[in-house]
């Protein structure tokens, strides 16, 4: 059993980069893909790939949004973490002959 | 006939729908990149937070998972952008030259009718762009059904839920134990207490300030500390006089010589004092001596529950730590899948029963029991092949029923899970909700049917214990309470009956027999007041030992289904709607293990109906020809497509 102090900055930066990649894949899968989907609609009139556009787009979102929660639920997560945390046991591994 | 050309064919602009493909192209660039930032910084997370050997490889497992959930997400946004693409080069392939086709350019002076319509030149190119578009068009469909299949793998749930610690606190919990300044303070002053009982004391005094809140969250994450707790308690004089710790050493020692019902009865008093008193400083005591409570009959069942948790937390420490003597000696000597197997199989099951939230049978909306619950693990002793009892549901004034299931040969730590959960099965049959069960495996059970089952010191054992449970429960009479034996766990419940066991009903079940001793059931205490049910299934390998002549330590006493004053069900059919069964007859080697497995089957539907007082299916016997040479001919009515034997409603 070892004992070490929690970077709590480490954390706190990891924590602001996750955010950053969610607020990068809201405007690249969620908005962006939106926009281009609407606009094939515009651009192929009465063309069957039409069609399929807006629901390409919708799973897109739903799926973005998934991801989008889980990277929130991360940088969320560390933050507690490091609000939270000032050592930690490490039970397991080396020390314990692992 | 003319040929149609649809708008898109002459509008749209070359290169216009591929800058479109370019945004989900982005699009999965982006994606790339959240995944490629998810592993590097949980990577790093988990170097910051200690998280090595079994932390590192479940986070990495979840990793992998999630990974490859990124990667499917960015192909498919790849996949879609490539169809648009391609349409994008049959639109630059072939409408320019529409255009010039639709749009003629006319002759200098000729003020005449236009050329005619250029349909065959036309038709190439309007035939490749319409299959154009319908390719892109079921390319695009099969990747939004794939994107439809990804999300219904619950990614949400995958991902923060489990894989990525969004809830850090959990992957803390169980792989990097942190404290805040108050909890480093105690652990500071642990790493210096003196080994051996007064160090034991000191260790308590210094957990008393915990709130049982915090001090059962803080024996979870400390299983190193709770291991310091086993011992039990001093002669009441060494306590605070009043105290809940002078008060039940008090009357566990006043009591250890008066007959189990009894001290069972006192130790019920002493603690419903302390709970009107002090219901924290009672939940302290639980959480403090985890040894003594957790298995104390008479011991409120709130506080053994509590008591378990903190000894499952050390069982699973144990099993841990054993996993790297186990790994070790894999490496180094012949590879034991065995012992890797039962590790690992204990740490699975040890994990559930901590962090599980499982549904709870017996809520009902608007009622005030919980829809959702932790394992509730009513005794607990993870030695040798382990011994542990569960209770499902929530025993509460509105509760009717009240079943307990005994396993038998072959039962243990490792195939507990299966057997608590057909009992988990049985609560929820009742369309009332308003059933407990509990599965009791707390005696060690035969290891094999051959060299161990014929032996009774198990059931002997057993069945006292068995008996002392069902008080400590402290059932209120107006319950209707059912004890269940399986195989040997019969040989317990009928000795336990004949140690004078308190319930409504006894249920055998390819039972290996009533009881040592037991010949009828006025060898019980409670005679015919007590209902009693039993059933086997035909060519059951059980029928060898039932009713077996018994000497010294061993047989069981007599075949419960052959008694008087014991009703006999059938175990009929299996469900029709089984496949893998389809209606058939129960019988033969399986049969042993099927009669408490197969949801839906007679003997599945008999030990509900017994459980909730519903309707059940008696025996009806087979048919054997005469033959004066020989044995006869003997057919069993289940093996008749459509039999249904007589059924009674029984309560």
């Amino acid at each position: 059993v070892g004992k070490i102090t929690v970077d709590k900055g480490k954390l706190r930066a990891g924590a602001a980069r996750v955010d950053e990649a969610a607020k990068n894949l809201e405007g690249a899968a969620g908005l962006g893909v939106a926009q281009a989907m609407a606009a094939v609609e515009d651009d192929l009139p009465e063309a069957v790939t039409a069609g399929v556009a807006i629901e390409l787009s919708r799973a897109v979102a739903e799926v973005t949004a998934d991801l989008m929660s889980a990277l929130q639920g991360l940088a969320e997560g560390l933050e507690a973490a490091a609000e939270n945390f000032h050592t930690v046991d490490v039970v397991y591994g080396e020390a314990a002959g692992g | 006939m003319t040929i149609h050309v649809n708008r898109w064919m002459k509008e749209a602009q070359p290169g216009v729908v591929g800058s479109r493909a370019t945004r989900l192209a982005d699009a999965a660039g982006a994606v790339n990149a959240a995944g490629t930032r998810l592993a590097e910084v949980l990577a790093e997370a988990g170097g910051v937070l200690g998280w090595v050997s079994d932390g590192a490889l479940e986070a990495r497992r979840h990793l992998t998972r999630a990974d490859g959930q990124v990667g499917r997400f960015r192909d498919l946004l790849d996949e879609a952008a490539e169809a648009l693409r391609t349409l994008d080069r049959s639109i630059g392939e072939h409408q320019p030259e529409i255009h010039r086709l639709l749009n003629p350019r006319p002759l200098p002076g000729n003020r005449g009718p236009g050329p005619p319509f250029p349909e065959a030149e036309l038709r190439p190119h309007v035939d490749a762009l319409a299959l154009a578009d319908r390719t892109a068009r079921d390319r695009l469909q099969n990747v939004v059904g794939q994107l439809r299949a990804l999300g219904a793998t619950n990614l949400e749930d995958d991902w923060v839920g489990t894989a990525v610690p969004a809830d850090v606190g959990r992957l803390l919990g169980k792989y990097g134990v942190v404290e805040d300044d108050r909890e480093r303070a105690i652990l500071d002053k642990v790493m210096l207490l003196p080994t051996g009982p007064r160090g034991d004391a000191e260790l308590r005094a210094l957990l008393a300030e915990l709130t049982p809140e915090e001090l059962a969250d803080f024996l979870a994450r400390h299983p190193d500390v709770a291991r310091r707790l086993s011992g039990g308690l001093s002669p009441a004089s060494v306590y605070a006089p009043g105290s809940p710790e002078a008060a039940l050493a008090e009357v566990l020692d006043s009591t250890k010589n008066l007959p189990p019902k009894e001290r069972i009865a006192a130790i019920r008093a002493a603690f419903a004092r302390m709970m009107r008193e002090d219901p924290q400083r009672a939940a302290q005591l639980a959480l403090l001596y985890p040894e003594v409570v957790g298995n104390l009959d008479g011991a409120p069942l709130e506080l053994r529950m509590v008591a378990n948790r903190v000894k499952v937390g050390i069982a699973l420490d144990d099993e841990r730590a054993k996993r790297v003597d186990v790994q070790r000696a894999n490496q180094e000597f012949e590879p034991n899948a065995k012992a890797t197997a039962g590790n690992d199989k204990r740490i699975t099951y040890y994990e559930k029963l901590l962090y599980e939230e499982v549904k709870n049978p017996t809520y009902k909306p608007g009622s005030e029991r919980p829809e959702t619950m932790s394992h509730q693990v009513l005794f607990f002793d993870g030695a040798g092949d382990g011994r542990i009892a569960e209770m499902w549901g929530t025993l509460d004034a509105n509760t009717r029923n009240v079943g307990v299931f005994v396993p038998g040969t072959t039962a243990d730590m490792s195939n507990f899970e299966s057997d608590s959960n057909k009992m988990r099965d049985v609560a929820l049959a009742d369309p009332n909700r308003d059933t407990v069960t509990v599965t009791w495996l707390g005696v060690d059970m035969p290891d094999a049917i051959v060299p161990d089952a014929p032996f009774n010191h198990y059931a002997e054992t057993g069945g006292p214990a068995l008996r002392d449970f069902m008080w400590g429960l402290d059932v209120p009479a107006d319950k209707r309470t059912t004890a269940i034996g399986h195989s040997y766990g019969g040989a317990v419940v009928g000795v336990a009956d004949r140690e004078g066991l308190e319930v409504d009903n006894v249920l055998h079940i390819a039972s290996a027999g009533a009881g040592k001793g037991v010949d009828s059931v006025d060898d019980y205490p409670s005679g015919t007041a007590t209902k009693r049910y039993s059933m086997t299934a035909p060519g059951d390998p059980i029928g060898l030992v039932q009713g077996a002549p018994h000497a010294g330590r061993i047989g069981h006493g007599a075949d419960p289904d052959e008694m008087d004053g014991v009703v006999h069900l059938d175990t009929g059919r299996y469900d029709p709607d089984d496949p893998s069964h389809d209606g058939e007859m129960i019988q033969g080697r399986d049969a042993h293990s099927a009669v408490t497995r197969a949801r839906g089957s007679t003997a599945w539907n008999n030990m509900v109906g017994v459980v909730t007082g519903g309707e059940v299916t008696l025996y009806t016997p087979p048919h054997t020809s005469y033959n004066p040479y020989g044995p006869g001919e003997t057919t069993y009515p289940y093996e008749r497509p459509g039999f249904e034997g007589p059924k009674v409603d029984i309560e």
